[in-house]
C-alpha cells in the first residue's frame, strides 16, 4: 500500500525543497533536565493533493547544563495539508549523540502556509514538538520554513 | 510539557519513613519487596532473603547497584567501584597520595550498547568484560577483586573486620535499596598499580559499600566516611572506631529519613538518632568549601560533634542533554571531635577521612 501510496503520489505530486530554523523547549521526563536551543533543517517533499512525504537533514543545538550539543540526523516523515492555508508534519529520525548509535526523535509540526507573491515561493509558520521515545524528553517550539515548489 | 508535569507531580517531595523505625535492629526480612511491589524498610542484623526485584512497582530501568570499596594507608587513600547503573556502567579507580594531594583518578563510563557490565541479583559479583574488572562479595566475610582502568589497576581481597551495617531503606512507589556497609582489612598482596608503580596495600583499613535497588532519579547526599582510632576519656584507652554516615540533601526527591548514622566503636555498632552537616560555600561555582561541622542536634541518647577540615578536593562533573547531571565532589581532610555512645565519652584527634557533597540526577 505504501509503495502505491509512494508511486501515485511521485507521479501526480509537487516536489518542493525547502529551509527551516525554529527553536525548542525540552525537558527529560524523569530527569526534568531542561535542554533548549535552534534548530535548522533542509528538506525535500513531494506531496499529492492531500499528502505527501517529507525528508529532512535536520539538526538540533541543544544547550543543557551549560554544555552546547550538537544532533544532527536525518528525518524521515509524512506530510499533509488541511484547507487552503494549514499543514502538518509528522516525522521520525535518528540522530547522531554520545549516547548510543542514533538517538530516535519523533517530531511533529502544525501550521499555516502563506504564499509570496505570485511566485513558488511559499513562507511556513508553525509550532512543533518533539518527543524523544520512550520516556527519555519532550518538548515543543516554533520553526518558520522558507518553501520553493520546484 | 503536560506530560512532564504530570511526572514531577508522581514524585514526593519527601516520604514519611517513621513506620519503618529504623533505629530498631531487627531481623531480615523474607524478600526485599513485600507482595504490594513495596521495599520494606528497616535496619536488620542480616538480610539473606529473597531479591525479588520484579515484584516492585518501581520502574525495570531504575535497577542498579554496585561494589564500592575504600581502603586507606597511612599514605594513600583509595576508592574504586564497578557501578552498574542499568543503562550504564562504570568503572572508576582513584588514589590520593595524602602527603602531596596528588590525584591520580579514572572513571570509565560504559552506555547502552558498549556496556559489557553483568551483576548478580544480589550484586554479590559484578564484573565488567570490557575492561576485564570483576569484584565479588564472599557473603559478609570480605571480598575479592581485580580492577583494571586504564593506567590504574588494582587487585587482591579484604577481609571484613566488623558485622556491617545492613539497611533496606525505602523510597517512594517501589522504589528503595539494600545496602551492605562494612569494615575490611586488605589481605597480604594486595596491591595498587599506576603504571610502573606497584604500591603495597596489605593490612590497608577500608570500608565497602554493596548497594541495589530501584534507584532514586534525584539523588543528592552528603557522606562522611572515617576510620582511626579514639580516646575513650574514662580510662584514655585507645579505641578502634568507624564513621560511615549518609543523608539526603535538598534536591533529593524524595527526600528520605532513613538515619544511616554508623558508628563502629571497637566491635559494637551504633546509630545516632538524628545528624546534621553544617558547612558553607567558601567559592560556590567551585563548590570549595570551609570546615565542616558534623554533629548530633538532640540531647537524648547517643552524639557525635565533630569538625572536619578539607584538605584536598576532587570534582567530577558530567552532563549530557536530558540523560544525566552529575556534580559529585570529594573532600579529603581531618576529623577531629568528641563524641558519646552508649555513655561512654570519645575524643577524635585528627584522623583521616572523606565526605561528600554530591548531585546524581540518572
Amino acid at each position: 500500500m505504501i509503495g502505491i501510496f509512494l508511486l501515485g503520489t511521485a507521479l501526480a505530486g509537487t516536489h518542493q525543497l525547502g529551509v527551516s530554523a525554529g527553536g525548542t523547549a525540552s525537558a527529560g521526563l524523569k530527569t526534568m533536565i531542561p535542554a533548549y536551543g535552534p534548530d535548522v533543517a533542509a528538506w525535500w517533499s513531494l506531496s499529492g493533493e492531500r499528502h505527501g512525504v517529507q525528508v529532512e537533514l535536520k539538526n538540533y543545538s541543544l544547550l543543557a547544563s551549560q554544555e552546547l550539543n550538537h544532533l544532527p540526523g536525518l528525518s524521515v516523515g509524512w506530510s499533509a495539508r488541511w484547507g487552503e492555508r494549514g499543514y502538518s508534519v509528522l516525522g521520525a529520525g535518528g540522530y547522531l549523540n554520545e549516547v548510543i548509535v542514533a538517538l530516535p526523535i519523533v517530531s511533529a509540526e502544525l501550521g499555516v502556509e502563506l504564499g509570496v507573491g505570485d511566485g513558488d515561493l511559499r513562507i511556513r509558520c508553525g509550532g512543533q514538538g518533539l518527543w524523544v521515545p520512550p520516556t527519555f524528553a519532550a518538548g515543543g517550539g516554533v520553526r518558520l520554513s522558507a518553501v520553493w515548489r520546484l | 510539557m503536560v506530560l512532564t508535569m504530570l511526572v514531577l507531580a508522581c514524585v514526593p517531595t519527601s516520604v514519611d519513613n517513621s513506620a519503618d523505625d529504623y533505629l530498631t535492629l531487627r531481623s531480615g526480612p523474607a524478600q526485599l519487596v513485600d507482595d504490594d511491589g513495596v521495599y520494606i524498610g528497616g535496619w536488620w542484623d542480616d538480610f539473606d532473603g529473597t531479591i525479588n526485584r520484579d515484584t516492585a512497582q518501581g520502574a525495570d530501568g531504575a535497577w542498579k547497584g554496585w561494589i564500592h570499596l575504600n581502603l586507606t594507608t597511612d599514605r594513600y587513600f583509595i576508592s574504586s567501584n564497578l557501578a552498574d547503573l542499568n543503562s550504564a556502567a562504570n568503572t572508576a579507580l582513584l588514589i590520593v597520595d595524602r602527603e602531596t594531594g596528588e590525584i591520580d583518578s579514572v572513571s570509565i563510563n560504559d552506555t547502552f550498547g558498549d556496556k559489557e557490565m553483568t551483576a548478580a541479583d544480589d550484586f554479590s559479583e559484578v564484573t565488567n568484560d570490557g575492561n576485564g574488572s570483576t569484584m565479588r562479595m564472599d557473603g559478609t566475610d570480605g571480598l575479592s577483586f581485580a580492577l583494571n582502568a586504564d593506567a590504574l589497576t588494582m587487585e587482591g581481597s579484604a577481609t571484613a573486620r566488623l558485622a556491617p551495617f545492613v539497611q533496606t531503606s525505602r523510597y517512594h512507589d517501589g522504589y528503595g535499596s539494600l545496602q551492605w556497609w562494612g569494615n575490611v582489612e586488605a589481605d597480604a598482596g594486595t596491591t595498587f598499580t599506576i603504571g610502573d608503580e606497584v604500591i603495597d596495600l596489605s593490612g590497608a583499613l577500608g570500608t565497602y559499600d554493596r548497594t541495589l535497588g530501584h534507584r532514586r532519579t534525584h539523588q543528592n547526599w552528603n557522606w562522611l566516611s572515617a576510620i582511626g582510632t579514639a580516646t575513650r576519656d574514662a580510662d584514655g584507652e585507645a579505641v578502634a572506631v568507624s564513621l560511615l554516615m549518609a543523608k539526603d540533601r535538598e534536591l533529593a526527591r524524595p527526600i528520605v529519613e532513613v538515619q544511616k548514622y554508623n558508628v563502629w566503636v571497637g566491635d559494637t555498632l551504633s546509630k545516632l538518632p538524628a545528624l546534621e552537616f553544617e558547612y558553607e560555600y567558601t567559592d560556590e561555582d567551585e563548590k570549595e568549601t570551609g570546615d565542616w561541622r558534623i554533629y548530633t542536634p538532640t540531647d537524648d541518647g547517643d552524639w557525635v560533634d565533630l569538625s572536619f577540615e578539607p584538605e584536598y578536593h576532587r570534582r567530577d562533573q558530567e552532563d549530557y542533554l536530558w540523560f544525566v547531571h552529575t556534580d559529585f565532589n570529594q573532600y579529603y581532610g581531618s576529623l577531629s571531635g568528641s563524641m558519646s555512645i552508649d555513655g561512654e565519652l570519645y575524643t577524635i584527634e585528627s584522623i583521616f577521612a572523606l565526605t561528600e557533597d554530591s548531585l546524581l540526577i540518572l
